[in-house]
């Protein structure tokens, strides 16, 4: 018979490829031939969606009539999507994502050549990762002192120097804390107001001396962002330089690993996902 | 004002770069990406009167949605379920099962308190949840949490918990209502009901305000809403021009106005189709001939025209009870109009069959002009297989009203899906049709479940039509709004945009302008 | 029937013609008149209507252009020319250009008919309009009477139909005002007119689709045989209904039919025009006449009476005049008065009546010498019969004295004898005389005739049927039920008695005797027949004459005596006769006798006192 594949539900093109090709596969070790054809056969495979699952349909005609098999699987289930990226003169590159809220994230250069560090804040911890092999490794989690902020209202900021040597700081509602991504040392706060940063100053000495402001749109976080870049005093009317869409609000702008980067965390909103990109200028071709 | 943040604490040297550019370009800057405390979200609803006590609330009436809405403002579920499919803690915490999942087990959060201060306790959920669930579950307190001992495998559980009326609140002894929600009733106008019962067993008559205030007790943080007024009795027409002359921020619109909505500048949200209309027979088993006709009249339907053309595409051709959003399978029916096979229906049946030579009336509800368009359709396109049906208006017809009296009689229904079970839904619509009392329980099994259906469908007691989508517009200042697919608002993470928003507000109405979060 | 009555008739039949006449001609050129204002003002108000109806077909139709030149509406058909286009966003915008061009119906149908938008019946959107594709140069076309199909019911809408202009494929904006109560109030009617609207939407009539503009028409079925007629043959019709058993409630209706494209009914334009003014003018116009006609009557009697008195009293004064001429009463005078024809009429009659006077005694007079003469020579005649033997008898005597003794004495006897003999018979006839000139006076009494003539005739019953004697058969009609008259029971029995004497006598060889009677308008009539030897005329004339008789024998004086009875009674009798048929005597007597309190009769005192009525009957027989 024929296999009809159809993919209607938040699952990648990819995914539902590999799906279907691992379905195929499957079948022929069950002794069913798949061939091309309109007079034979067809075994019509759909992926649907609902609230809470992911539906697979399939549908086989026999004689005079049609069998149907359903089979449902948990959204929550389906794991970690990767999704492709889009080259821009801005571009972008996802880093890391996870399912819970990221607060802030900034890509921290390392000691070590080719080493680096990813600091994820979450709503009550601080996260170090490592590159490893294939993915970021988790090094450490520290969690933040003092009361747990409300959910609805979390937020906060991670900022770095260039020569912290592995320190990062931490801007959270009334306080200023500091802490650690080489060891498991404890987070260390103090109380202090200060303006949140809302943008990041980047400049790439190989596109010239000017410097922009990379910044987001500023629409509300039920709808998809643009990062702009915009030559710094050119006010806001200015024209952007370059844009970039991102699949979602932009949670927070941080420094990058240097000054022609910058780390966003983008809320995606087909998945939920809260993603990290290393966001650079780029010019020329 | 915005500024630079290279890196903390050791940018020292570059802290006055970073100073001047910050405050040379503070001015100009626009900081809106980020939420705002306070103002006054005024919404419009349809609705002419709202029940926030669910244990008042009936499965799948059009009033469910409204109620719905604003019971959300003032409780909690003991889980949510967010737009990408994962359940996320409310009141409870963590939650497991066995591997019947019969017994559930959920642990609730710690510290949560009621509006007026008193503290969530296991009793206080068994006492709310055990009215609202249905027969063959059982809540007890167990610890720190509850449990839920179900009857048959309950697989589908947390979807119910998730949707539906399944709000914690706790009656403080005087038939009021308390919850934990973001917001707090305070008021409704006066001259519907004494404004005391605010936040409980209240109706308000048509027309008529709710006020809503933000709970700074609430476990998830105050809003960033200072108060929520909703505005009942609104159509949707009126909620459109409220939109556009800025009297409202938030409006309830319909299949017409949503289309021009569209066409303006304001955010326009529209669900996944959450209200079936349905022609409902007569429970009375009739042999052949009756199910001659409900076929033939089924058949005569175009359900597609019905929901591309006169619903102009805001709608989708049913052809089963549960919609493909909820089912996932529900493509598996077919919807197609087989008008030939209509005629030859027809053409067997005996000229004193209802709807041969009588008109087979429908009772719709003179009030809803959606449903008299729909039945004016089914009219038309059963003419044109030669059936002549006819519409009679009548009162509001919901599913658990009586069914229609007498032979050749027939009823359009208007069923809202309130729940995220698809077999919750389908056990209650099956209710609707009357089915014999000795028919089993709505399997949990897809497949299982995809059978049953269609074996309710092929009864033709109950004919579904097409299914329309909540349809909303919300000014440009509103910020943050996600309702979900399924219909709800989840007005308590809205902001507003700053020209409108006043410095937040504590709970005694002190202005705390300057504070930063 | 008098004069006066008669006179009173014709003066009644002349007022009473000549008031029909003028009513009649009052009336009819009262309704002419009428009808024809009546015509007028309903050509009027038709006309109102058809000028109303033609000054809403072009606001329709300008309304349609109107719409059609809008740029929504170029915008959408300038969409349908596209490939694939999206009709669903039209679906709302039919209803929102009928409202805002204030229209009832309207529609936008694309080229190949399929409708994308409706006001009024929205559920059909996506279906075919076949009839709008089918028509060729909308745009030059006025707008027309059409039948809508709407979700419960059907209207008529007056609809035009526009094509956009300005796109390659033809798109039909299709628009219309309902045809109802508003259209219908937009017409004035005159006093008395109303104007109704009657919607064919049915094949059959129905009552509720007949509408006014202002109240509910009530008994809309009596319109039935004109719609029906009016659906048979949409043609103008006029026709009248009465509401109620008055005549008053009548009222004329013109039917103008309201047609659509295609010649078909699909209304009618029905003006009511009240018959009750003309029914009111006539009622008036005949109560006037009847007042009229009465008015004449009472002056017609008053003047019949006046005329009368002067014409018919002194007839009548002459007729009983003449009355007591016939009554015996000569002398009667009729007062003169005039010198008119009257007047000279009653001159004419006391002259009569005078000379008629002079005459009777005359003729009494001659009568009386005739009479006498004739008693003498009756008298001489009977005389005469006896004395001459008497005579013989005595010469005889006288010359037997010359005889002996013997044959003296033989002779003697013998004379005497036959002097006795004829002494006796000289003195019947002297008695016979001497009763007939003492005859009493009749005493009346109530009796019953019948009786009587059964008492008279049943003396002689023995004759009748005597051996050896001619057989007399008797026959009686006599009347039952005969009123009693007042009458002297002897009399009538001694005259009745006559008679069948005269009867036998008359038949000598036998024959039949017949006694009728008979009521009269004054008495009653006695009649006595027989089949004797008849008559002549002559002695018809003087049958009743004393001493006249036929007879060889008898005095003459029986129906002499008979005629005095009757005489006696105020009666008449008469004789009819034929030779050889026999003879009838017809007794003609009256009821009462004036001024007499009659005696009761035999019958009555015989029931009061049977002693003493037998007494006095057989002192009577004696």
């Amino acid at each position: 018979m024929s296999l009809l594949w159809t993919n209607h539900s938040v699952l990648s093109e990819q995914r539902a490829e590999r799906l279907r090709l691992a379905f195929a596969a499957q079948l022929e070790a069950a002794q069913v031939k798949i061939v091309q054809g309109e007079t034979v056969p067809a075994l019509r495979v759909a992926i649907e969606q609902t609230p809470t699952q992911i539906v697979f349909t399939a549908t086989v005609p026999g004689e005079g009539s049609t069998s149907v098999v359903i089979e449902e699987v948990p959204r929550a289930d389906t794991g970690i999507e990767t999704a492709a990226g889009n080259s821009v003169r801005l571009e972008k590159e996802l880093m890391w994502q996870q399912g819970t809220k990221i607060l802030s994230a900034v890509m921290l250069a390392w000691s070590t050549p080719g080493e680096k560090r990813l600091a994820v804040l979450t709503e009550d911890a601080l996260q170090i990762y490592a590159n490893g092999a294939a993915s970021w490794q988790l090094e450490f989690t520290k969690a933040l002192p003092g009361p747990r902020q409300p959910l609805r209202s979390a937020r906060g900021q991670l900022m770095i120097a260039e020569d912290s040597n592995g320190r990062v700081g931490i801007l959270l509602p009334g306080r200023r804390c500091e802490a650690s991504a080489a060891d498991e040392s404890a987070v260390a706060c103090a109380n202090l107001t200060t303006d949140w940063p809302s943008g990041r100053l980047m400049a790439l000495p190989s596109c010239g001396a000017q410097t922009w402001w990379l910044k987001s749109d500023g629409v509300d976080w039920a709808r998809e962002d643009r990062l702009f870049l915009r030559t710094a005093g050119g006010g806001k009317d200015a024209a952007a330089v370059a844009e970039l869409g991102v699949s979602g609000p932009v949670i927070s702008i941080s420094a990058g690993e240097g000054s022609g980067s910058a780390t966003v965390v983008v809320r995606d909103l087909s998945s939920g996902n809260y993603e990290v990109y290393r966001v650079g200028v780029a010019c020329g071709d | 004002m915005r500024c630079i943040a290279l890196g903390w604490p050791a940018a020292i040297k570059e802290l006055g770069f970073a100073v001047a550019l910050c405050c040379a370009t503070a001015s100009g800057l626009a900081g809106a990406a980020r939420p705002q405390y306070g103002g006054v979200l005024r919404v419009d609803l349809r609705t002419a009167s709202v029940n926030l006590n669910p244990a008042k609330w009936k499965a799948g009436s059009a009033d469910f949605a409204a109620n719905q809405r604003l019971a959300e403002l003032l409780f909690d579920r003991l889980v949510a379920l967010d737009n990408y499919g994962r359940f996320q803690p409310q009141l409870a915490t963590e939650w497991n099962h066995d591997g019947s999942a019969k017994r559930w087990q959920f642990t609730l959060r710690q510290g949560v308190k009621f509006s007026d201060g008193t503290t969530l306790s296991p009793g206080d959920v068994v006492e709310a949840l055990q009215p609202l669930l249905p027969r063959g579950m059982q809540v007890t307190a167990s610890g720190g949490g509850i449990t839920i001992q179900c009857a048959t495998p309950t697989a589908d559980l947390l979807e119910m918990l998730a949707s539906g009326p399944y709000f914690i609140s706790k009656d403080n002894g005087s038939g009021l209502l308390r919850g934990t929600g973001p917001f707090v009733l305070e008021s409704v106008s006066a001259t519907a009901r004494d404004a005391d019962k605010a936040g409980g067993d209240g109706t308000a008559s048509p027309t008529q305000r709710l006020r809503f205030r933000f709970n700074e007790n609430c476990w998830a943080g105050r809003p960033y809403l200072d108060a929520i007024e909703v505005t009942l009795g609104v159509p949707p027409l009126k909620a459109l021009l409220d939109l556009q002359l800025g009297k409202t921020d938030l409006g309830e619109l319909s299949v017409d106005t949503a289309k021009r909505a569209q066409q303006t500048n304001l955010k326009c949200w529209s669900s996944a189709p959450l209200t079936l209309f349905l022609l409902k027979f007569s429970a009375d088993d009739k042999p052949g001939q009756e199910q001659r006709l409900r076929e033939a009249i089924s058949l005569s339907v175009d359900r597609e025209a019905m929901a591309r053309v006169l619903l102009q595409k805001q709608a989708e051709a049913a052809a089963s009870f549960l919609p493909q959003w909820l089912s996932g399978y529900a493509f598996l029916f077919d919807a197609e109009r087989n008008l030939e096979r209509a005629k030859e229906l027809r053409s067997k049946m005996p000229s004193s069959l209802a709807g041969a030579v009588q008109p087979l009336r429908v009772t719709v509800d003179a009030n809803n002009e959606l449903s008299k368009l729909i039945a004016e359709r089914v009219a038309v396109d059963a003419r044109a297989a030669g059936l002549t049906v006819q519409t009679v208006k009548g009162g509001a017809r919901t599913s658990n009203d009586a069914g229609p009296k007498g032979d050749g009689e027939a009823q359009l229904i208007v069923w809202r899906y309130t729940s995220l079970s698809p077999r919750n839904v389908l056990d209650s619509i099956g209710n609707t049709a009357r089915r014999q009392a000795s028919e089993a329980g709505v399997p949990l099994d897809a497949g299982a479940r995809y059978a049953w259906e269609k074996r309710m469908m092929e009864e033709k007691n109950l004919l579904p039509l097409v299914a329309v989508p909540d349809f909303a517009a919300a000014d440009g200042r509103v910020r943050n709004w996600s309702p979900s697919p399924w219909g709800e608002w989840r007005l308590a993470d809205v902001w507003l945009e700053a020209s409108e928003a006043s410095a937040p507000r504590d709970a005694a109405g002190k202005s705390s302008a300057g504070a930063r979060p | 029937m008098s004069f006066r009555t008669k006179l009173f008739l014709l003066f009644l039949v002349t007022v009473l013609a000549s008031v029909s006449a003028v009513t009649y001609s009052v009336t009819h050129y009262t309704r002419a008149a009428y009808e024809e204002m009546d015509n007028q003002r309903t050509t009027a108000l038709v006309s109102q209507f058809q000028k109303e109806l033609a000054q809403q077909r072009e606001i329709v139709a300008r309304q349609v252009e109107n719409v059609t030149n809008a740029d929504v509406t170029l915008k959408m058909a300038i969409d349908q020319t596209k490939p694939d286009p999206d009709q669903s966003l039209y679906v709302r915008d039919a209803a929102g250009a009928a409202q805002e061009h204030g229209l009832d119906f309207m529609e936008f149908v694309i080229a190949d008919g399929t409708l994308i938008s409706s006001a009024e019946y929205p559920a059909r959107v996506g279906y075919k309009e076949t009839w709008v594709t089918s028509g060729k140069d909308w745009n030059g076309s006025e707008a027309f009477l059409r039948r809508v199909e709407l979700p419960n019911e059907v209207a008529v809408s007056l609809t035009a139909v526009r094509t956009q202009p300005n796109v390659a494929k033809p798109f039909y904006t299709i628009g219309g005002r309902r045809l109802d109560e508003k259209f219908l109030g937009s017409l004035v009617a005159p006093a008395g007119l109303r104007a109704l609207l009657y919607l064919n939407l049915d094949s059959s009539f129905v009552p509720s689709d007949v509408i006014s503009s202002s109240e509910k028409v009530e008994q809309a079925e009596k319109f039935a045989p004109m719609i029906a007629q009016l659906q048979k043959q949409p043609a103008p019709l006029v026709q009248t209904i009465q509401w109620t058993n008055d005549a008053d409630s009548a009222e004329t209706f013109h039917a103008l039919p309201l047609t659509g494209r295609n010649g078909e009914l699909l209304g009618a334009l029905l003006v009511g025009s009240s018959r009750a003014d003309l029914v009111h003018l006539t009622r008036h116009v005949m109560k006037l006449a009847g007042a009229v006609a009465a008015a004449a009557m009472l002056i017609g009697l008053l003047l019949t009476w006046w005329v009368s008195a002067r014409i018919t009293k002194p007839i009548e004064e002459l007729a009983e005049g003449a009355r007591e001429v016939a009554a015996g009463h000569w002398h009667t005078r009729i007062d003169l008065r005039g010198q008119d024809e009257t007047g000279q009429l009653a001159a004419a009659f006391n002259h009569m009546t005078q000379t008629l006077s002079a005459q009777r005694e005359r003729l009494v007079q001659t009568e009386r010498v005739a009479a006498w003469r004739e008693l003498a020579r009756r008298l001489a005649h009977e005389l005469r019969n006896p004395l001459f033997p008497l005579q013989i008898t005595v010469e005889n005597m006288q010359r037997a004295r010359q005889l002996g003794n013997e044959q003296f004495l033989e002779v003697f006897n013998e004379s005497t004898a036959t002097l006795k003999a004829e002494l006796a018979n000289l003195n019947s006839i002297v008695n016979r005389f001497s009763d007939f000139s003492k005859m009493p006076p009749p005493e009346f009494s109530r009796l019953e005739i019948n009786d009587v003539i059964r008492s008279a005739v049943r003396l002689f019953e023995p004759q009748f049927h005597a051996v050896g004697k001619p057989t007399i058969t008797t026959e009686y009609f006599l009347k039952d039920g005969l009123p009693e008259i007042d009458g002297d029971p002897e009399l009538l029995h001694k005259a009745f008695q006559n008679l069948v004497l005269n009867a036998l006598d008359a038949m000598p060889a036998g024959g039949t005797l017949t006694f009728r009677t008979a009521e009269t308008q004054s008495g009653v009539r006695i009649e006595v027949s027989d089949t004797g030897k008849g008559l002549t005329p002559e002695e018809c004339s003087r049958l009743f004459t004393p001493y006249y008789t036929t007879k060889q024998q008898g005095t003459g004086l029986g129906l002499a005596i008979v005629q005095s009875v009757i005489s006696d009674h105020r009666g008449t009798i008469s004789v009819a006769s034929e030779e050889g048929h026999g003879t009838t005597f017809r007794i003609e007597l009256p009821r009462r006798q004036p001024g007499v309190a009659p005696k009761k009769t035999q019958a009555a005192l015989a029931e009061e006192d049977p002693a003493k009525a037998s007494a006095e009957t057989a002192a009577a027989n004696d």
